[in-house]
């Protein structure tokens, strides 16, 4: 009787349990999802990379910085509506130029801070006389530079801010005085290291040109874009919402957008599948080939301005020849790497400058697969079948993919050419450490341009230039580079550029092997999102549409 | 006791110190700044950013400056997170490092000590070879191929749970399962083999022939030993737990601290790994402060004079 | 001698408590049928890549990321190698860093914790401490400071490994030579002349072997893991080599598109544990000189 009670309680607590957790089931199943929610709000959700540094336009420097500060700030040039590549009137309503080194913009007299301060022609002096400041340290005051003095000034040499090339001429106009002609100036505008800044809020939190103060901190922050600064939990999330005080605010259909820093794609992609982004900054490499075939309405693909190389240190035998430089190039079959290897949907590299990089520009189309070529090219050299050439060190970052790569090279050289590689993986730190101290033969890198301009990919490998690591020097380039600096006719200049390209492919410094295509996951709510180039874009004709949600469901069973 | 404890704290101080020290000359001797970018730094700024964080003085100065900041509680900023200070960002992240540790310590005591306890009990019998065996797996599944795992079943397919992210008061659930069921492994393996060492010594076998019945001798004198090496197993377990783990912080998209450890480690970022490594310093002598009180506790023959 | 060591006990005749624990090991029959497993996976790892028509680097490009089939029993990973080839060649990478850097942390942490405890005082307070600083300091910085200076060479992978791994053990060989020391065979050695060295060596250790042997096996897994993360960060194996441990960490993030990148790795490895973790319960019973009196 006893036993037959006790197994009656077990019984009864078992089904209690079972019932339980069925009813707990069905309740959490009946839960909306988060972007459902979010997009009867109108609050947008993307994934946004790494956790960013500030949002202080002046001390930014990457990519994810560079997707929030457009949202809080705008330039004198911001993204067009139509199309976020196109220049569009930012703070300045237009524009004119007679020779592409003078430009005069015209403010828009609506134009405002988040707080109702006006803002002015004064306001992007003080800006470019902070950025420019030797004693603010920014990391990106060079691309200013190309402002009348202004490298000087930021060097030190030049006393008074006045002799620099920009002057408020009244307060809704502004003119800048460029060293030479660059027709590409005014979309070089829509990057933040040209935003303005409040000198009133700056000032407020300490002096012009210091670090680290409290003023770009959220309460604080005040900015001019078509968004303000709500909300920032580190690692966590960034919120931002509509600013009432924007000059165009009724165009702005979003009310917040919430950016979360998620730097691991496969849990992005968990985020998204979970109905948690309606947005994704990538998507994991070993996914994008089931995502473009199963999954196509929420899969897109944009090509981008990034190129990725593997460079020679040129200083160094054997590559300081160049035959050796061209076999080792033409012993790469970019076609499988990227198609059978990687499947990423990147570009194979034809040339070095990436399509859509300047108006008018067409790019050499000369890089092959050719080993045969390969061999008789390195046995000219005097190394037939790699022998003479020494161990060779190719140096990498730390990810699987760059790894992947690493490893198709190392197998592609010794089939080909005979050679050895050894592969050295270093954290990104060291990595680019060794890269500037040219402690290796070989090394992986990316390129990506600041504005659509084939110079911004070209201007690295100038003999002095700071981002030259391959430590190549070739007068002639320099010659090219230098000249198109001050070649007034757009043709005459391009035809400067394109002839830079196809000596560096002739001498092959760098070994360019795709122009990265960057994959998304986007929600069908999210309307009026346009790909671009350079990570553009116009979040005031950004909008969500709750009843164009699409059946997850289907996307949520996996491979 | 109270003197014990007393002088155990001033070693503490020592600890702590050593370790932020030890911590920044680590990082200073590796290459890289706290300002290295794939995009290469103009010289001049390079050098004006150097003056103005003083990076460009003797090493021992910089220590001494960090050092003093850290004595005096006036908590240095951040270099990569512009105008945060160390302070704010562990104020940040450790209530979510402590909650999801918290559970993760508890869940994986919970099954494992039961089990090992079980396991040692039947020794050789199935139900010990089947719990070692399923431990084993546990020890052998890292967290990397776990985490994913649970969160595909328990967050994607089930919907149960968020898959990723801390915006409910039940975030804690994924993670906390991940780590709980691999700690509990090796809790298990530790109770296992600790009970059943106190269960061959003397005593023990000498209460089993007075015929005491057998969990009275269990819960009194064996449990109490076989504790030995499990605690101090779990003593700097629970301080590693507690300030957060990298990669489950990673999978599941939890703003804790083991994150902010790894990429400031990775960045360069000086002044918060220094902060970061001191506050695990002061956890780890704290945890095993008390493990060696509880050790003294349950061990008579143990006396906290010896510690 | 063999036949009749294990029923000798405490008598003083007996074989030493080594040959002793050996005797008393081979009477475990699955301890044994586990050393045997592992001796095959070893015999494997070492002769097998030689029956196996495919080399670790040999990448063909038209069979990337195929399915287990009868060309490649185990499946090809996404550079067109053959998986079941790299994982023998990997295993005996993962096999000498997991017996090598455990056995390491092993010897460390069992003479620092003896010798920790046995003397206590003042020299346990620093001992004690000096292993709080090292639970302290940001391991992550540590590898990224050797990887740069000294580049991949395996003697520091041991290094860096046995620098983490050792400290707990310490800890707990500490714990249980306090427990012992003021037992009464420890007293009773003492006041019959017996020097520190001989207590350390013949009472104490024997005793305290046990739990190591627990230890070590708990250390394994995670030092194969291990390296595997080192891998990728510069330590550890040169690629295009492998090991379990990278062909785990690569196996994970193909999970959901190519399991069997993860599956067989994972099998190898956790058989391999599996079988380590069960002869170490029988070597800690077999070590254990209190096993052999309960006649179990």
């Amino acid at each position: 009787m006893l036993g037959l009670m006790s197994w009656l309680i077990r019984i009864l607590l078992l089904a209690a349990v079972i019932g339980g957790v069925g009813v707990f089931h069905q309740w959490r199943q009946g839960l909306p999802l988060r972007v459902t929610l979010a997009a009867e709000k109108k609050v947008l959700l993307i994934g946004n990379g790494t956790e960013i540094e500030t949002v202080d336009p002046h001390m930014a420097t990457g990519a994810p910085e560079h997707r929030i500060i457009s949202a809080l700030f705008e330039g004198l040039v911001a993204p067009a509506t139509d199309h976020p590549d196109k220049d569009g009137p930012g703070v300045a309503m237009s524009w004119d130029t007679p020779d592409f080194i003078t430009w005069t913009f015209h403010l828009n007299p609506k134009a405002a801070w988040s707080d109702g301060m006006p803002l002015t022609a004064d306001d992007f002096v003080y800006a470019y006389h902070r950025m420019l400041s030797p004693e603010l340290a920014a990391d990106y005051s060079e691309m200013l530079h190309l402002i009348h003095n202004a490298s000087k000034f930021s060097h030190g040499e030049l006393g008074s801010f006045d002799e620099v090339g920009v002057e408020a001429v009244d307060p809704h106009t502004l003119k800048i005085v460029l060293e030479g002609p660059a027709p590409y100036f005014p979309s070089m505008l829509k990057h933040y290291a040209w935003f303005p800044v409040p000198k009133h809020t700056v000032e407020q939190f300490g002096t012009m040109t210091e670090r680290d103060t409290a003023w770009a901190r959220p309460g604080n922050l005040v900015c001019n874009g078509a968004f303000t600064l709500k909300e920032w939990r580190i690692n966590h999330y960034l919120s931002i919402e509509a600013n009432p005080n924007y000059w165009d605010a009724e165009r702005v259909r979003l009310k917040e957008i919430h950016f979360f820093p998620i730097e691991d794609y496969s849990a992005e992609e968990r985020s998204f599948l979970d109905g948690q982004l309606h947005h994704t900054e990538t998507v994991p490499l070993e996914k994008i080939a089931y995502y473009r075939e199963k999954r196509p309405p929420f899969f897109h693909e944009d090509p981008q301005l990034v190129t990725e190389y593997y460079m020679f240190n040129v200083t160094k035998k054997p590559f300081d020849d160049k035959r050796v430089r061209q076999a080792l190039s033409l012993t790469i079959d970019r076609e499988t790497l990227i198609n059978q290897v990687l499947k990423s949907g990147s570009v194979p590299a034809k040339g070095l400058v990436p399509p859509g990089a300047g108006e008018g520009y067409e790019g050499p189309d000369v890089l092959r697969f050719d080993p045969e070529r390969a061999r008789q090219l390195l046995a000219e050299a005097g190394y037939p079948g790699g022998k003479g050439i020494p161990e060779v060190d190719v140096l990498t970052n730390t990810s699987p993919s760059a790894r992947v790569v690493a490893e198709f090279f190392q197998e592609s050289w010794r089939k080909h050419l005979g050679l050895k590689i050894t592969i050295r993986q270093q954290e990104w730190g060291v990595y680019l450490d060794s890269r500037r101290k040219k402690t290796y033969d070989i090394s992986r890198a990316g390129w990506v341009g600041d504005y659509p301009d084939p110079y911004t990919f070209l201007a690295i490998w100038r003999s002095f230039d700071g981002n030259n690591d391959a430590g190549w020097d070739n007068p002639q380039f320099d010659k090219l580079m230098f000249d198109s600096e001050r070649e007034p006719d757009a043709r005459t200049r391009m035809g400067l550029l394109r002839q830079g390209e196809e000596l560096f492919l002739e001498e092959m410094p760098g070994i360019p092997i795709y122009w990265r295509m960057q994959s998304h996951l986007i929600r069908s709510e999210l309307i009026g999102w346009k790909p671009s180039l350079l990570e553009h874009r116009c979040y005031k004709v950004i909008d969500l549409d709750p009843t164009r949600t699409m059946d997850m469901l289907e996307a949520k069973t996996h491979p | 006791m109270i003197r014990f404890i007393l002088s155990r704290l001033i070693q503490g101080i020592v600890v702590v110190t050593a370790v932020i020290s030890i911590t920044f000359l680590i990082m200073k001797a590796a290459p890289g700044g706290p300002f290295s970018k794939e995009r290469n730094m103009p010289a001049y700024v390079q050098e004006n950013l150097e003056r103005i964080y003083g990076l460009d003085q003797p090493w021992y100065v910089q220590l001494g400056r960090n050092l003093k900041s850290f004595a005096t509680l006036d908590l240095p900023v951040s270099f990569r997170l512009k105008g945060w200070t160390v302070g704010e960002i562990i104020a940040q992240g450790f209530p979510v490092s402590l909650t999801v540790g918290g559970w993760a310590l508890l869940i994986s005591i919970l099954i494992g000590v039961p089990a090992g306890a079980l396991a040692a009990l039947r020794a050789g019998q199935f139900e010990d070879r089947a719990t070692m065996a399923v431990a084993t797996l546990g020890i052998c599944i890292p967290s990397f191929v776990l985490g994913p795992l649970v969160a595909l079943f328990f967050g994607l397919k089930l919907r149960w749970f968020n898959a990723s992210g801390w915006y409910d008061s039940s975030d804690w659930v994924l993670p906390a399962m991940t780590l709980g069921i691999i700690c509990s492994a090796a809790v298990a393996r530790l109770t296992r083999s600790g009970l059943r060492e106190t269960l061959l010594q003397d005593y023990v076998r000498t209460a089993r022939a007075k015929g005491v019945a057998e969990k009275m001798i269990v819960m009194r004198h064996a449990f109490r030993l076989a504790c030995m090496p499990l605690l101090n197993y779990l003593g700097p377990l629970a301080a590693g737990l507690v300030s957060g783990s990298f990669v489950t912080e990673t999978v599941f998209q939890l703003p804790g601290l083991g994150r902010q450890f790894i990429s400031s480690a990775l960045h360069k970022d000086y002044t918060v790994a220094m902060g970061l490594a001191a506050f695990f310093a002061v956890l780890i002598v704290v945890f095993n402060l008390l493990v060696d009180i509880l050790q003294a506790w349950l061990n008579p023959r143990i006396r906290l004079k010896d510690s | 001698m063999k036949a009749n060591g294990g029923n000798a006990g405490g008598a003083p005749k007996s074989p030493g408590p080594w040959k002793a624990a050996w005797i008393r090991l081979q009477r475990q029959r699955t301890a044994m049928w586990a050393l045997g497993f592992l001796a095959l996976v070893v015999a494997l790892c070492v002769g097998g890549p030689w029956l196996s028509p495919y080399t670790e680097s040999q990448q063909n490009l038209d069979h990337v990321k195929e399915m287990p089939g009868w060309s490649h029993w185990m499946g090809t990973d996404q550079l067109g190698r053959d998986v079941a080839t790299r994982i023998l060649f990997g295993g005996r990478v993962s096999l000498l860093v997991g017996v090598v850097a455990t056995a390491v942390a092993m010897v460390i942490g069992v003479v620092y914790g003896l010798i920790s405890g046995f003397f206590g005082g003042r020299l346990d307070s620093a001992m004690m401490r000096l292993i709080d600083i090292l639970y302290g300091f940001p391991f992550m910085a540590f590898i990224i400071l050797i990887s740069a200076v000294f580049g991949r060479n395996f003697i520091l992978l041991f290094v860096a490994i046995g620098a983490v791994e050792w400290l707990t053990t310490a800890r707990v060989v500490r714990a249980q030579v306090l427990g012992l020391k003021h037992q009464e065979f420890i007293l009773a050695s003492r006041v019959c002349g017996a020097g520190s060295g001989h207590i350390l060596l013949r009472h104490l250790l024997p005793n305290v072997m046990g739990q190591v042997v627990i230890y070590a096996s708990l250390t394994v897994p995670g030092v194969m893991l291990l390296e595997g993360v080192l891998s990728f960060l510069g330590l550890g194996v040169q690629p295009p080599s492998s090991s379990w441990g990278v062909l785990i960490q690569e196996g994970a993030s193909n999970m959901e598109t190519a399991p069997w990148l993860l599956f067989f790795p994972g099998v190898f490895f956790v058989m391999t544990l599996l079988a380590l973790n069960t002869l170490g319960d029988g070597l800690r019973d077999a070590l254990d000189p209190k096993t052999n009196r309960e006649g179990s």
